[in-house]
């Protein structure tokens, strides 16, 4: 389909828009082509702005529908002072959620028409375009209108909110529903409810439309000659066409109720679309909810009485060989869990370590839990084509353990986990535990799966996540296996090796110190390795200890260096326990606690991608290159940052010369 | 004093090194699935796309190994460039610092980056060997790189000598690309960090270790 000429009315023309996949013969129109006096929003944006076209997005839809039923949010999604008046220029912007982060996206007003009507989805007014310029930019965001065709609504609810959607039908609406409802809307979740009985939009006997989403906007508990009642109070999007039934607007229920409580739940004598109702009345009726979870950063337009979730998140991914683990069990039907074997890379996928102190601040509640949500998105999962099968499990730790190792694994069970590894977008897990230590392990249903994810955990304040890093540990393993030694000469012994080599000036440059390692390592354990050591490797070695920057080593720089190697050598010996002279990237792990050298689990995995062959194990003289680089950048860090302030400013020169000399 | 040793000692008596006279070339766009950078693009680009997809293999992204045969084909080409070979270790450096989304390997737009730049540098490198020895001398190479996009001071070009060249202070061919590719990734890094363009930057101690490590 092309576009027809667009440069003679000097308006906005959006050439990165993805034309592909729309309708043959259907043409590109401005709305002031469609009909006079085009508007973007008329009397706000409602549900009746909704119209499907011709494509099977009812999931956006949907979406769209519950988000006009809040407008402090929609007003977030589509910025309403745009319009066709005064600076108008073709051009329209609208917000949309990604991985944590919101962007904007920009399109034209060109919408394709066939017979001059809109090909896709339409308001009800004629001459409204809000809603069909929202669907273009959701288009554009997911690659082209051809990829809006098939989803779930709570992937463009998240889209449109940055929260957590779960969505529960009859069989599991929790049992406590009045305890659960309060909560949520104490939270300020979005609850919608809808009825799937019926034809679409079919009214009811009571007044309540079939297939129709109604939002809950109220929760109150009365007094009544015979007892304590709860009610719901619900609000039909239409602003019209109420509940008819007990405790509806003009119900005699109400006349048995004092005028104070009449008050209080602020009744309200109007056909206004909204109503109150008896959760009972309300679970006989409503069969489908919907509750979209938002963190307090997207609630600040809300009521000050609600107390929202606090949402932690953290970007990870998993790497073939590094911390693309797999399943906890290989696959099978095991009659147990503790029977089926554990999977021995398990442990390398990320691990979250989530602290909970804080309970649920629930007067009701005589048990001590800590409620809290656990959301593992994949990134660009309907770009990179299929999602992969992914799961959730959390383990209860103690205080002491920094993160769970494959001897922790084969004698825990996970306390709560995602009943099936399922190829969603997204998987979410609701808990409720004791306060204490947990670890969360976020996984693919097959190892060696790579992909980015983002986890969002969702707590009460007072509750936290932070990565828990396998080489940070406070553990130290050095008591727990002792090392192997010797596999290199003594200091006194190498400084007759460096007289050896050295230039008549005393010093030993990067091509001397070649030579020198070779002949060290002969003869003993590491001898096969002698010829690993490159010249580049010892530029990088000469260069991390080479105070002076000359290039080249004294006497004293070497024997630094060489009490560096030689620990470090031992440790190597330690952890290669097939004596296959490399490391795998787990025994690097081990490597790197058993050296007391820090990283977190992103600069580990950077060094697992960097400093590995292609069958992911290290050499030799690659492991004391980063261990040496890794130990050199630490200090330097630290000798910058003497306030101990965590943070080092740098200018340009000293970052060059820090970063390029190396 | 050549001209090239004036400017510098103009430029530390100024205080140093300025940010803003390093000028990088467009830096390469955020990475997007194949499919999708495949729509809009001009027919140059998709030349350049199937040069790509041949060298890239199956996985459609350019691993260390697969660098190091790609330069050292195209030097084979080119007996005025001396050098002893792209080694591993230099190629695996070169895509760590290329490398925006930490997979290892290069997508089709940091390799176009990457192999514009050695385009451009490789021009640099023939016309600043003054004497035609196939190597750039140290006093050749405050011009050459100048001329690359990088202006320095002298203390940093000695710096970088004592550390790409060999000890006679000659810089060969893929010494002088590898080291380019570095500087030229560690002054958009440096310029990405500072936000607000004081000429410092703050990095803890995590971002320090990524951007160290991984280079």
């Amino acid at each position: 389909m092309q576009l027809p000429n667009r440069n003679n009315d000097f308006l906005f023309v959006d050439s990165t828009f993805p034309r592909e996949g729309v309708l043959c013969g259907a043409e590109w129109k401005r709305p002031q082509e469609i009909c006079d006096r085009p508007q973007f929003i008329i009397d706000g944006t409602s549900r009746m702005d909704v119209c499907q076209g011709k494509i099977a997005n009812c999931w956006f839809l949907s979406a769209v529908t519950s988000l006009t039923l809040h407008k402090h949010l929609m007003d977030k999604v589509v910025p309403p002072e745009q319009g066709f008046g005064a600076g108008y220029s073709g051009k329209f912007t609208f917000r949309f959620w990604q991985y944590g982060n919101w962007q904007e996206v920009e399109v034209d007003d060109l919408l394709p028409t066939v017979d001059g009507k809109l090909l896709y989805l339409h308001s009800g007014e004629r001459n409204e375009f809000w809603s069909a310029l929202l669907e273009k930019a959701y288009a554009k965001l997911k690659g082209g209108y051809h990829n809006l065709h098939v989803g779930y609504p709570h992937e463009a609810m998240t889209d449109m909110t940055g929260g957590v959607t779960e969505i529960f039908h009859q069989e599991n609406i929790p049992a406590d529903f009045v305890r659960f409802l309060r909560q949520q809307l104490d939270r300020g979740s979005l609850v919608n409810c809808a009825s799937s009985q019926g034809g679409f939009e079919q009214l009811s006997r009571s007044g309540i439309l079939f297939q129709h989403a109604y939002a809950v906007t109220g929760m109150e508990q009365v007094q009544t000659p015979e007892g304590k009642v709860d009610l719901v109070r619900v609000r039909n999007p239409w602003g019209n066409t109420e509940w008819n039934g007990a405790w509806s607007d003009d119900h005699g229920e109400w006349d048995r109720i004092s005028p104070a409580e009449q008050n209080r739940l602020q009744r309200v004598k109007l056909e206004d679309g909204e109503f109150w109702m008896s959760v009972q009345d309300f679970l006989k009726t409503f069969n489908e909810l919907e509750a979209c979870h938002l963190a307090s950063s997207s609630l600040s337009d809300a009521g000050s009485n609600v107390r929202p979730w606090t949402c932690t998140m953290h970007n990870g991914r998993w790497v073939k060989g590094i911390s693309s683990g797999g399943p906890p069990q290989a696959w099978g039907n095991f009659p147990g869990y503790s029977q089926s074997p554990v999977c021995r890379s398990y442990w390398l996928n990320p691990q979250f370590r989530l602290t909970l102190l804080e309970e649920d601040d629930d007067p009701n509640d005589t048990e001590k839990a800590c409620s809290f949500l656990v959301s593992l998105m994949q990134k660009h999962g309907r770009r990179l084509g299929a999602p992969l099968s992914i799961g959730i499990h959390i383990y209860q730790v103690s205080p002491q353990q920094a993160y769970l190792s494959p001897a922790d694994l084969t004698s825990s069970r996970p306390v709560l986990m995602v009943p099936n590894y399922c190829d969603r977008q997204e998987v979410v897990i609701r808990g409720q535990l004791a306060p204490g230590e947990y670890i969360i392990i976020p996984s693919t249903a097959l190892p060696d799966q790579e992909r980015e994810f983002l986890l969002r955990v969702f707590t009460e304040k007072g509750n936290w996540v932070n990565t828990a890093d396998k080489a940070s540990s406070e553990k130290s393993v050095q008591a727990v296996v002792p090392l192997l030694s010797k596999a290199l000469p003594t200091v006194d012994a190498a400084n007759e090796l460096f007289t050896k080599f050295a230039s008549a000036e005393g010093r030993c440059g990067a091509v001397q110190l070649q030579a020198l390692l070779r002949e060290a390592v002969q003869g003993g354990v590491l001898s096969g390795t002698a010829e690993l050591f490159s010249v580049e490797r010892c530029k990088t070695l000469v260069s991390q200890v080479d105070k002076h920057g000359f290039g080249q080593l004294d006497m004293e720089d070497f024997k630094d260096l060489w009490e560096k190697l030689r620990r470090w050598t031992d440790i190597f010996v330690t952890f290669d326990k097939n004596q296959s002279r490399s490391l795998d990237y787990p025994e690097i792990i081990m490597a790197l606690q058993a050296a007391d050298l820090q990283v977190d689990d992103f600069v580990l995995q950077l060094i697992g991608v960097r400093y590995t062959e292609p069958d992911l194990t290290v050499s030799y003289p690659a492991f004391l290159c980063f261990m040496l680089k890794l130990d050199t950048m630490i200090r330097k860090f630290q000798s910058l940052d003497q306030v101990g302030t965590g943070i080092v400013s740098l200018n340009y020169r000293q970052w060059l010369h820090l970063t390029m000399y190396s | 004093m050549n001209a090239m040793g004036l400017l510098g000692g103009l430029l530390k008596a100024v205080g140093g090194v300025d940010i803003n006279q390093f000028i990088p070339s467009q830096p390469p766009p955020p990475r997007r699935p194949t499919v999708f950078a495949e729509q809009n693009e001009s027919s140059e680009e998709q030349q350049f796309r199937k040069l790509f997809q041949q060298l890239a293999g199956d996985d459609m992204e350019v691993s260390p190994a697969e660098l190091m045969n790609i330069m050292n084909r195209i030097v084979s080409r080119h007996p005025d460039l001396k050098t002893d070979g792209f080694s591993i270790e230099n190629c695996r450096s070169m895509v760590a610092v290329m490398d925006s989304d930490s997979t290892g390997k290069l997508g089709f737009h940091e390799f176009k980056y990457l192999w514009n730049n050695i385009k451009k540098w490789q021009g640099v490198y023939k016309a600043y060997d003054a004497d035609r020895s196939g190597t750039i001398s140290a006093t050749e190479l405050p011009g050459a790189f100048k001329a690359a996009g990088f202006p320095l001071n002298d203390a940093l070009y000695q710096m970088i000598i004592r550390r790409y060249s060999d000890e006679g202070g000659n810089m060969d061919f893929d010494n002088y690309i590898g080291c380019l590719v570095r500087l030229d990734a560690m002054c958009r890094a440096f310029q990405t960090l500072d936000k607000d363009q004081d000429g410092t930057i703050k990095v803890n101690i995590q971002e320090w270790l990524q951007l160290t490590m991984y280079s």
